[in-house]
């Protein structure tokens, strides 16, 4: 299991349409996968689970991975958050 | 007369029609056969799916694939397993609720989770569980939507607020206007307003107990003002607004795309102001040739703290991409005196516009200075990049400021991390100080801009804000026109390039006297941009020069209005073409 913690740069946080985007991407990993912030938790493959953690622009977030592909999802999601042009 | 939030500029007047979707009654008994209320689960959701995504196809069609992506939003949550499809399940299966009511039961609670957040993007998503939740509901109870495929001409929709799914199906050609009770400039009626361009307002509270079916309703889609019947003055005005409107539309069409060319074959360039990626879309709507200003503020205000480097070299590379190979121009922060920007922490100060800002600021705090340098630098390896200093009042600082700049980038090499080899620097001349040394400046510097809204504020010793001196704030003062005339002659005498970008670079009978003076090049905000290059193609470079030299001698403004009057009846700005 891999741990990492990032900042939110989306323009608009994880809302909406890049919440829809970003759960896809999750979903796409055959690793678990969480999403912790303001000591809340949730499955980042599920959308409505990111919608209602409100996470906004400037949020640094914890992912969490744990799995064969873990590393690359990590990546991925990481990498996705940290765009501020998605 | 009501008011609202307009989100969609334009005036809309027609005749009220109004609309309602009652809510379905909801069955509350237990389920009796919970294996057949799964089947009919999966039945209606799968249905509202297919459904859906013929939306999503017409949307897209009809108005672009931002619509389209709003209902991609939708199918994702439709088909959300963790998140809402078993969760749902569960409550049939064991609570023994029937399909229609653990659908609403669990989807109102998703819908109340997101109106409690802080964040009024999120409240305005909670209209999209609502719009699943009733179309989902509707379906298991076989009942239909409501019909908006025949609307008569000319309506002006009336709701308390509009589902995703009814705006996506509206005959936008059919209506004026759309007005709704609720909802906010984020939400999905804003949003297809925007795309179809119907003039819409929202949030507006007393439309319901306004208008009624038939009421001739005037929509002013920018103001948010909203009148249901009004008198003929009040339509008049409506009216005007209209025209005025379609004008500059009509502008904005013609000379958009047409060269910054003076009638007498000299090429000017015509740039935008900008205070944030979001307006990169307006800059390149109305012809920007590039960016004469960004406002980098924008970057720290509304946060706890300042943005780090990353973020920042995030942002300048996205607003270089947007622009797609034109040039880029930003501004070092310009913060502090009366540009308060709390995540700073900065102390107030006694007098303001005199005090610790901008530059002075900047050199103060090199760490927070060299953070936004090392950024741009590094933003710079994707485009054509100029940074510019704000506030600048001696050669000592342009020297200290450049220096700063190089220690930014030899940190940047030191990390090996790519940047540009070397980034022009301006000097934003706002000071009469920079403007009395323009020349000495003009060594050191590879560009100025002319940043007038200060220049004549710190030249004439007036607050624009303070009613009592505003009116001493003018760009027609000699004194500000010759400060101005001496830098772009510096300029030109150093070889470098001079522009301007305070907002007498928009006003039309002052840009006959800047070209004369040498200017050429403007940076605006976009909007004046198809105006300002409509103006430019009607000039003769000889005649704003010799309307220049006319008008330099002259010591007192009242002359030089009266001379520039004179200029536009004769020669000057004569024909359009």
């Amino acid at each position: 299991m891999i741990t990492q913690t990032v900042t939110v740069l989306l323009g608009q946080g994880l809302h909406a349409r890049p919440a829809a985007r970003f759960a896809a991407l999750a979903g796409s990993f055959e690793a678990e996968l969480t999403l912790a912030y303001g000591g809340r938790m949730c499955d980042p493959k599920s959308i409505v689970k990111l919608l209602t953690l409100a996470v906004g622009r400037g949020a640094t977030v914890e992912l969490r991975a744990d799995g064969p592909d873990e590393e690359e999802a990590l990546r991925a999601l990481c990498e996705f958050v940290q765009n501020p042009t998605e | 007369m009501v008011t609202g939030t307009g989100v969609c500029d334009g005036i809309g007047v027609g005749r009220a029609l109004v609309v309602s979707r009652p809510a379905p009654e909801i069955p509350t008994h237990r389920a009796g056969d919970p294996a057949r209320e799964l089947a009919a689960l999966e039945d209606a959701f799968a249905a509202v799916i297919t459904r859906t995504e013929a939306l999503s196809r017409e949307a897209g069609e009809r108005l672009g694939e931002e619509a389209a992506r709003i209902f991609e939003a939708h199918l994702a949550l439709l088909r959300d397993e963790k998140g809402l499809l078993a969760p749902v399940r569960k409550r049939v299966s064991a609570d023994g609720a029937n399909a229609a009511h653990a659908v609403w039961l669990e989807m109102d609670d998703i819908a109340g989770q997101l109106r409690a957040a802080d964040d009024a993007y999120l409240r305005a998503r909670a209209a999209d569980i609502e719009d699943l939740r009733d179309r989902v509901v509707l379906r298991l109870l076989g009942l239909k939507p409501p019909d908006f495929s025949r609307l008569p001409e000319d309506a002006v929709l009336i709701a308390a607020d509009l589902a995703p799914s009814d705006a996506a199906r509206l005959d936008t050609g059919k209506l004026a206007a759309i007005v709704t009770a609720q909802g906010g400039s984020t939400g999905h009626t804003a949003i297809m307003a925007r795309l179809a361009g119907l003039p819409a307002v929202v949030g507006c509270a007393g439309i319901l107990g306004l208008a009624r079916d038939g009421d001739v309703v005037a929509v002013d889609g920018g103001t948010g003002d909203v009148c249901v019947n009004p008198d003929n003055a009040t339509l008049r005005h409506f009216r005007d607004r209209q025209d005025a409107l379609l004008r500059e539309r009509e502008l904005l069409a013609r000379y958009r795309d047409l060269p910054a060319v003076t009638a007498d074959g000299t090429a000017l360039t015509l740039l935008a102001n900008i205070g944030g990626p979001r307006d990169i879309e307006q800059a390149r709507h109305h012809g920007a040739e590039g960016v004469g200003l960004v406002r980098s503020e924008f970057l720290y205000m509304e946060r706890p703290a300042p943005p780090g480097e990353e973020e920042q070299y995030n942002a300048y590379r996205a607003i270089l991409e947007g622009m797609a190979g034109r040039p880029v121009t930003v501004r070092t922060l310009d913060a502090g005196g009366d540009k308060n920007v709390p995540s700073l922490g900065l102390p107030p100060e006694a007098n303001p516009y005199l005090g610790c800002r901008a530059i002075r600021l900047c050199l103060r705090e090199p760490a927070l200075f060299k953070t936004q340098l090392r950024a741009l630098l590094r933003a710079g390896a994707h485009g054509p990049l100029r940074v510019m200093f704000p506030m600048i009042s001696s050669v000592e600082e342009l020297a200290q400021a450049k220096d700063l700049l190089e220690e930014a980038r030899r940190e940047l090499e030191e990390r090996a991390i790519p940047c540009a080899a070397a980034l022009p620097v301006g000097v934003m001349v706002e000071l009469p100080a920079a403007a009395l040394l323009a020349r000495e400046l003009a060594a050191a510097a590879d560009f100025f801009s002319i940043g007038t809204n200060d220049l004549i504020q710190y030249t004439v010793a007036a607050d624009r804000g303070n009613s009592r001196v505003a009116e001493l704030y003018s760009p027609y003062h000699p004194a500000v026109l010759r400060l101005v005339a001496g830098v772009i002659s510096a300029a030109r005498e150093a070889g470098i390039g001079c522009g301007m970008c305070g907002e007498a670079a928009a006003e039309p009978a002052l840009v006959p006297l800047f070209v004369g003076m040498g200017l050429r090049e403007l940076s605006v905000s976009p909007t004046y941009l198809p105006g300002l290059r409509r103006r430019l193609r009607a000039l003769r470079v000889a005649d704003c020069a010799a309307l220049a030299r006319e008008i330099l001698p002259l010591g007192s403004e009242s002359e030089i209005r009266e001379a520039l009057r004179q200029g536009a009846q004769t020669s000057i700005g004569g024909q359009s073409s």
